[in-house]
């Protein structure tokens, strides 16, 4: 019950944060949530930074060719991302979310897959980390570089492909559908 | 060779391994015996020097491996300690079995008898193949011989007979017993366990060593053999008598 109660009280906090545009609120989360959870905020800084990092880059591009002010809305935008990130971070450490979607049976064999999806493709992409490190110790060339990303796709389609279809034949066997 | 000293490691706050402590000696045979996640595969990395110890020491030579001395000193020990993964298929990458095999020895700077190699492991017809589009036992066979190139004193093999026929299997264990260096096998498959070293070190589900010794006296210890979860117990039926035993598990 504590697990689907908080699940649900953190969609309604994302909900209320998308209709708040003031950046005091945002920027006074933050820094609660940094005191409160060091380790989490780090988490989150990392988890967003590519793609806030893009969009905020992109914005900045556009505002050269157009003239717009678009500071005030890239921090709301960042620390909006930032508040939103780190309460999914923090609740999902705090709780079981298959038990909190266990209503659902959908939802509850969607989560679970795509959790179970989500660990087995980070393993394997940190065996194969793992595996080059203990084997090189130069920066590789261009050339085996493309050859390591290439491999690396291939498994990983080759899995996720694999996979969807063990998935969707056991979801048959199990007459989830027909 | 190699001393682990009270090593403990996290994955997030989810403990692997607990205040693990031994020493192995020059050309020692150890089989790492323990349940699916129990920590075999993360004493591996550690000693390979991939992952490193949140509490305790690593010492390999009479030297503390840490990331600071790898940033140094990483081409004198990758060469001289490899790993074999469990699943070969994140070990693969170049565009010939002929050039998975030279990559690590120009990785080192060290020259390497490809057709020798290829000899050893019996994969002569598959080095202008791609990698990639090998059988799960010819992965197998390519991963290892790509380590072995680098003429390593050191083998970490994660669960090496996990992929192979038995054919192949049988290949292996001959294989490893001609081999006269440090061998650190990971493995569930108790029935290869005498022909795969002499030395067993045993971790429960609480990620402990539970027994750190002969191989012989271990089998003869089947309630800790039961507590580590290596055999299980279970009924048959034997001339209308139910009866109970225990099983080794094999799951290949």
């Amino acid at each position: 019950m504590k697990d689907r109660v908080l699940f649900f009280a953190m969609i309604g906090v994302i909900g209320l944060l998308t209709f708040i545009h003031k950046v005091e609120i945002f920027l006074f989360l933050a820094i609660v949530f940094i005191f409160f959870s060091y380790k989490i905020a780090i988490k989150s800084l990392w988890a967003i930074l590519f793609f806030n990092l893009s969009i905020t880059l992109g914005y900045i591009f556009e505002s050269f060719f157009t003239g717009k002010n678009v500071f005030d809305y890239l921090i709301l935008f960042n620390l909006r991302v930032f508040d939103i990130t780190f309460l999914v971070l923090y609740v999902n450490s705090k709780i079981n979310i298959i038990k909190a979607v266990s209503f659902s049976k959908s939802l509850r064999f969607l989560f679970s897959a795509t959790l179970s999806q989500i660990d087995s493709f980070k393993r394997s992409f940190d065996d194969f980390i793992f595996a080059l490190k203990s084997r090189s110790v130069k920066k590789l060339s261009e050339r085996k570089k493309k050859e390591f990303v290439l491999a690396m796709f291939y498994f990983f389609l080759q899995k996720a492909l694999y996979n969807s279809k063990e998935r969707s034949l056991a979801l048959k066997a199990r007459g989830f559908f027909d | 060779m190699i001393r682990l000293e009270d090593v403990s490691f996290f994955y997030d706050d989810f403990k692997v391994l607990d205040s693990v402590s031994f020493d192995i000696k020059d050309k020692e045979r150890v089989l790492l015996l323990g349940n699916n996640g129990s920590g075999k595969s993360t004493i591996l990395k550690v000693l390979a020097g991939l992952i490193f110890p949140k509490v305790g020491r690593y010492f390999f030579k009479g030297k503390k491996i840490t990331k600071k001395y790898l940033k140094t000193d990483a081409k004198e020990f990758r060469k001289e300690l490899a790993i074999l993964f469990q699943n070969p298929d994140t070990m693969l990458f170049n565009q010939t079995v002929l050039e998975e095999i030279k990559f690590s020895p120009q990785e080192f700077g060290m020259d390497v008898d490809i057709d020798k190699i290829a000899k050893i492991f019996k994969i002569e017809h598959l080095l202008d193949r791609s990698p990639l589009k090998l059988s799960g036992g010819e992965k197998q066979k390519v991963a290892f011989a790509s380590i072995f190139a680098t003429s390593p004193k050191v083998l970490l093999l994660d669960e090496p007979t996990a992929n192979l026929d038995p054919k192949s299997t049988g290949w292996l264990v001959d294989f490893l017993y001609e081999l006269d260096i440090t061998t650190i096998i990971s493995t569930h498959n108790l029935s290869l366990a005498y022909e795969l070293g002499n030395r067993a070190i045993v971790l429960d589900d609480s990620h402990k060593v539970v027994y750190d010794g002969k191989i012989e006296e271990l089998f003869k210890n089947k309630e800790l053999l039961l507590k580590a979860n290596l055999v299980h117990r279970h009924k048959h039926k034997l001339k209308f008598k139910e009866r109970s035993h225990f099983h080794i598990h094999n799951w290949n």
